[in-house]
């Protein structure tokens, strides 16, 4: 990277922490000029991220005295982390300049906390060093902390992001490097027994911040913690770092040559995740917590991406590496961008229609169009329908795992025809997910009076939501693209060959001059074949009628309830099989996990020991 | 030549799609009818029934948005861009190279996301029921289809429609008998997503909606048999180089190939009868041990060579 980026970086992670300090002490009127500053502030790192990218310079780093004398903060700035930067920095922007349009009826430790949250992720992604990298967790959740209500849940938001920290502190300090020596150091080391050891602690970490099945018990209550403008940045800012961390510990730093077996908890662990995140998203009955289970799933595909990327280098395929990569990157980015989208909306609905319980809404789209154009697009990237991002993501996946079989046995072989059942199981299930939360909140007939009065996302922060819209929208029409000018750094750094002439304007290809998805074509074509069939209903002329809803012969409902009765829409249930009603004991890990939270503090306290015992030199 | 002949061949393809549909409907229905011992409907039936409703006003309920009045052109075209790219009489077509399976899969699973989306808005109970029940009959169909994509990608290297099918043509997919396999599975798949759900999501359209609706129906069925006739049995399909004589032969080849189909579709039906709804999971799950069997097949294959 060229010289000034982290440098001048650096300086704006300062100036976010100091303005989100400021934010928490100034009245309400000043509080949105801080929010509009705070907003620019990301914007413009994650500008200066994207200009990194684009030329393409040697990775860098610095170092920042701060706290004691002798004790410094340390900075880099690899393709990696400028790409993860790009995307959570530009979601923290939409996020921030939403945030800032709404300063009366927030609490002032929200934007405060929303600043210095997003000045926390920056922190953990420029890292260079263990200690930093958990500061930058701990200073994340702590911001989060704060803006969540008072509540029993609200501990989950900090405590989830200080295990998280703790852990990862742990699996480096596992691997045996000096601290002063950073990530570099660790990646000079000669690959050891510890490194089992730092890969179960890194599992441990990043699982849970993003949410692998066996760690996701706090997700839900912490969605529900969150305020309505902070859910957001879990979806959209605190998972895709998980993602990143899923990457930088068990790929870059302990995975020069793993033993075949590492992908494995990985693909287990994360094609449970796709498959119960893709249901709980097409079953849950709160529009927050079913947005949660959908970015989830995208935690668990990523998962998968990073097991196929640990088979590829123990098996030495190169191409799989770099195809499982690719995915990985584009459903990071998906996550950042779209939960975000989703999130945002859903705190709108939260605000409008005082309710996020999908059987007191309905017909929202008429008086929330923004809303649902920004629900819409999120949806449609979260999801795996064509033209979406998350299909190219899922596209990439399916194509390593044809890449896989030339490798191990029939043992491993056995899983990967599991995988691609359960990467289909995850996109149908997403499918009906989207539909239903879409069409049950936005579409049909309002089912509380509140609901018909929804009001619309605020008109001055329209344009920040409208484009993010169309930049999920250009992902998914673009993934060839961003893939070349964004990634191809990345996957170079870490696969070892990038993507080359595999991805590009026109769409991604498997292997070099083989057909593969290309997303611009089939949106043309789609484009075409729709554009010319409306044009001849158009030609033909006819307008619709609109009458009263034909109720199968019932009467006609009551003057009390303008809309209809309610009950006679349908409420979002069955849209996937039943399952089957299992006998004996179903444990309910959730209630049990935030009634003990200490579950969380414990494990940090291990980690933490595990880590002390290391650095003073066992064994 | 180069450039012409492959697009001259896909525009006569998507033109024949768009006749042979509801043709092919007509068709069925008169099979049907002889087999119940009646004279049954006129071929042209079908045809008929579009045109009348072309000419209707359509009927929106009040509450229903633009997403109602649109859904019904949406669907038709995403079902008509995936008709394109599956081929019916020749190979190598202009959008050969877009033919990627897993995305003409997907295509599919977006024109019935966009139909349930305006069932949703019209706010009726038969709709939003007839809409659950369409999701989650691709919750099943999704894995079983997704593994017959994987085993015929690896036994051909790419998962791209026209490549596996100019293979299979030159009977280079071997072992044959994961073909087989994942025939039998394309195939009851294929029938259990025909089969009509007991909600009928068509109820909550009128004139022209109900047109465009039917027609992707009737699209969606032929895209089905054609994918069969595509990956298992491309006999007689020409290049899309090889001169208009050839062409006929593919358009004979694949004619006779609709035939056969709707004869053995007809006598499953009257004989069979539908899969009955309750035991859709039942059936498919069957469907997806098929395909998961050739799957493992090809696997145990791979890692044995």
């Amino acid at each position: 990277m060229t010289d000034p980026v982290l440098p001048l970086l650096a300086v704006l992670l300062a100036a976010l922490l100091g303005v989100g300090t400021l934010a928490a002490f100034l009245p309400a009127a000043a509080r949105q000029a801080i929010g509009f500053v705070a907003a620019g502030i990301t914007g413009l790192g994650s500008l200066l991220a994207l200009f990194g990218l684009l030329l393409g310079h040697e990775p860098t780093g610095i170092d920042l005295p701060a706290g004691p004398p002798g004790v410094a903060l340390h900075l880099a700035l690899d393709p990696l982390a400028a790409f993860f930067l790009l995307f959570v920095f530009l979601a923290c922007t939409v996020g921030l300049a939403v945030a800032s349009e709404s300063p009366r009826t927030d609490p002032p430790a929200t934007l405060a906390g929303q600043a210095a949250c997003a000045a926390g992720l920056g922190l953990a992604l420029l890292a260079a060093d263990a200690t930093t990298l958990a500061a930058g967790l701990a200073m994340a959740g702590t911001a989060l902390w704060a803006t969540g209500a008072p509540g029993r849940s609200r501990s989950l938001l900090l405590g989830v992001p200080l295990a998280a920290a703790a852990l990862t502190l742990a699996a480096v300090a596992v691997l045996g490097a000096p601290d002063s020596a950073g990530f570099d150091g660790v990646r000079a080391l000669p690959p050891g027994p510890r490194n089992g050891a730092a890969l179960a602690l890194a599992i441990l970490g990043a699982g849970t911040l993003t949410g692998l099945v066996p760690l996701h018990a706090w997700l839900v209550p912490a969605h529900a913690a969150a305020p309505s403008r902070a859910a957001s940045l879990l979806s959209g800012g605190i998972m895709p770092v998980g993602c990143y961390l899923l990457l930088r510990i068990p790929v870059d730093l302990a995975g020069t040559s793993p033993p075949l077996w590492w992908g494995l908890p990985f693909l287990l662990m994360g094609s449970a995740t796709a498959a119960v995140g893709g249901w709980r998203g097409a079953t849950e009955t709160q529009i927050d917590t079913a947005l949660a289970a959908s970015s989830q799933r995208l935690a668990g595909l990523a998962a998968i991406g990073v097991g196929l990327i640990l088979f590829g280098k123990a098996a030495d395929l190169p191409n799989l590496t770099a195809l499982a990569l690719a995915a990985v990157l584009l459903l990071g980015a998906s996550q950042a961008v779209c939960g975000t989208l989703t999130g945002l909306t859903a705190g709108a609905i939260r605000h409008a229609a005082d309710t996020v319980r999908l059987d007191c809404l309905g017909g929202l789209i008429h008086n929330m169009p923004t809303a649902a154009i920004a629900l819409a697009a999120g949806l449609f990237g979260l999801s795996g329908l064509p033209l979406g991002v998350g299909f190219a993501g899922t596209w990439l996946l399916f194509q390593s795992l044809l890449e896989a079989p030339r490798a191990g046995g029939l043992a491993p072989q056995i899983l990967l025809a599991g995988l691609a059942a359960v990467l289909a199981l995850s996109s149908a299930t997403a499918a009906a997910g989207a539909v239903r939360l879409f069409g049950v909140a936005f579409l049909g007939r309002p089912r509380t009076p509140r609901a018909a009065v929804a009001e619309d996302i605020t008109r001055r922060a329209r344009p920040a939501v409208l484009v993010l819209t169309a930049i999920a929208a250009g992902l998914g029409l673009f993934p060839g693209v961003v893939l070349t000018l964004l990634a191809e750094p990345a996957i170079e750094m870490l696969a070892g060959t990038g993507l080359g002439g595999r991805a590009g304007l026109l769409g991604l290809e498997p292997n070099e001059q083989a057909p593969g998805y290309a997303a611009l074509p089939l949106a043309a074509l789609v484009a075409l074949c729709a554009g010319v069939t409306l044009w001849l209903l158009r030609r033909r002329g006819g307008q619709a009628r609109r009458s009263a809803i034909w109720q199968d012969g019932f009467a006609a409902p009551p003057a009390w309830q303008p809309f209809g009765d309610p009950l006679t829409q349908s409420d979002g249930s069955g849209f996937v099989p039943a399952l089957p009603a299992l006998p004996g004991w179903r444990p309910r890990l959730g209630p049990l996990i935030v009634q003990a939270s200490p579950l969380w503090a414990v494990l940090s306290l291990i980690a933490a020991l595990l880590a002390g015992l290391t650095v003073l030199g066992w064994p | 030549m180069s450039v012409l002949a492959p697009l001259a061949a896909q525009l006569l393809h998507v033109a024949l799609m768009l006749t042979a549909a509801p043709a092919f409907a007509g068709w069925l229905t008169w099979l049907a009818a002889r087999r119940a011992g009646t004279r049954g409907p006129p071929l042209r039936q079908p045809w008929t029934d579009l045109l009348r409703l072309l000419r209707k006003q359509p009927d929106t309920p009040e509450s229903a948005s633009c997403v109602f009045r649109l859904a019904p052109v949406a669907s038709f075209g995403v079902m008509l861009a995936a008709a394109a790219l599956v081929p019916s009489f020749t190979l190598g077509m202009a959008f050969a190279p877009q033919a990627d399976l897993v995305a003409i899969a997907g295509l599919l699973a977006l024109g019935r996301v966009v139909l349930v989306l305006a069932a949703m808005d019209a706010g009726t109970a038969p709709a939003g029921l007839a809409a659950g029940q369409m999701m989650t009959r691709a919750t099943l169909v999704e894995p079983a289809l997704w593994l017959i994509i994987l085993t015929l990608a690896l036994l051909a290297g790419s998962s791209n429609l026209d490549l596996i099918a100019g293979l299979q043509l030159a009977g280079l997919l071997q072992p044959s008998a994961a073909s087989v396999l994942a025939a039998a599975a394309l195939a009851g798949l294929a029938f259990a997503d025909i089969a009509e759900p007991p909600g009928r999501i068509q109820a909550a359209f009128s004139g022209t909606g109900l047109a465009l609706v039917q027609a992707a129906s009737d699209l969606r069925l032929v895209i089905w048999l054609d994918l069969i006739g595509a990956l298992f049995l491309p006999w007689g399909m020409a290049d899309a180089d090889a001169g208009p004589m050839l062409w006929l032969v593919g358009i004979a080849s694949w004619v006779l190939r609709l035939l056969g189909f709707a004869l053995v579709l007809t006598v499953i039906r009257t004989g069979l009868g539908q899969p009955r709804w309750r035991a859709l999971p039942a059936f498919l799950g069957v469907t997806t041990l098929l395909a998961l069997l050739a799957a493992m097949l090809v696997l145990a294959n791979t890692a044995a060579a």
